[in-house]
């Protein structure tokens, strides 16, 4: 069964630009969940391609979570990681991760330029995508006060 | 004697009833001039006057003792902006399931207008529980929402439904 590498097959939903891959039949998606209090993010990726898809877990390697900070910056939440368990989606199928929207806040994988761990206190609007190499989601405005 | 105590009583009477119509008369005046107010608003959106002189952003809150969706206008615009709190009259919340079926949020409500002035902001939230309970909210599965700030809207908002 042929998996195809994430940076080669994503291609997002609704982009925040035009920049990175454009490639068919591979959908990602952010919204809110209706499930969970507190306020907790999901992170849904659909696969309509013919082939299965392989990525790493959210906040890991090249799965990262943005936040654009209210002066425009942008901040990335990850943590570099050897993954030993990949995430597959088959052909046809979704996969929906989550995560509160208060642990992405205060995470200590909050990161600058890729560099030490970076505390977010800075009171405003920010906005939120998610990023699996080139790819990226729609973005969420999350008010912070 | 009796007869002035009773003129007296008569005249009391004829002021409290005169005080009484003169309140009245003032209540009216303010639901006629908040009615007015009210229906100037649905004018200017229906004019369009609304439409191009508002910025409208929607989100959440990252308060953690809140699990609140977030509403921001943004007066761009020369006038001053009349409209009512969110989920009321013409600034509405709209549920749309994955049939593509819409649920609007909103009741019809007289009251005193919010009135954003020109480059003002005004933020409203709105628990997300509310939105579960509001528009009926049991099966699973994907919801959209956006907001309808006088018929202009926003983008949809993704909200997910599990077990």
């Amino acid at each position: 069964m042929l998996i195809l590498i994430i940076s080669v097959c994503f291609a997002g939903g609704k982009q925040p630009n035009d920049s990175g891959l454009k490639l068919l039949n591979v959908r990602t998606e952010l919204g809110v969940s209706l499930s969970e209090d507190p306020l907790t993010i999901v992170f849904i990726v659909e696969n309509n391609s013919k082939n299965e898809l392989k990525m790493s877990p959210l906040g890991t390697s090249d799965s990262r979570i943005v936040l654009i900070k209210p002066d425009g910056t942008e901040v990335e939440l990850f943590a570099w990681a050897e993954v030993t368990k990949f995430i597959i989606v088959k052909p046809g199928e979704s996969f929906t991760q989550k995560m509160p929207l208060e642990r992405i806040f205060t995470s200590k994988a909050l990161r600058l330029n890729g560099k030490e761990p970076f505390e977010l206190n800075e009171k405003g609007k920010y906005n939120m995508y998610w990023k699996i190499g080139e790819v990226k989601s729609n973005q969420i405005l999350i008010l912070k006060e | 004697m009796l007869q002035k105590a009773g003129r007296n009583r008569a005249i009391t009477y004829v002021r409290i009833r005169y005080n009484n119509w003169v309140i009245l008369g003032v209540k009216v005046k303010i639901k006629v001039l908040v009615l007015s107010v009210f229906l100037l608003g649905i004018c200017m959106a229906e004019q369009g006057l609304i439409r191009e002189n508002v910025q409208l952003e929607m989100g959440v809150s990252a308060d953690k003792n809140e699990n609140c969706m977030v509403f921001i206008v943004k007066n761009i615009g020369k006038d001053d902006i009349l409209t009512s709190p969110i989920a009321t009259n013409e600034n509405r919340i709209v549920v749309v399931d994955e049939s593509g079926k819409e649920f609007e949020i909103f009741t019809m409500k007289d009251m005193e207008p919010v009135i954003i002035k020109q480059k003002d902001e005004v933020l409203w939230k709105y628990k997300v529980g509310n939105i579960i309970d509001n528009a009926k909210i049991s099966k699973t599965g994907k919801y959209y929402v956006y907001w309808n700030f006088h018929g202009v809207k926003t983008s949809k908002m993704l909200f997910l439904k599990q077990n």
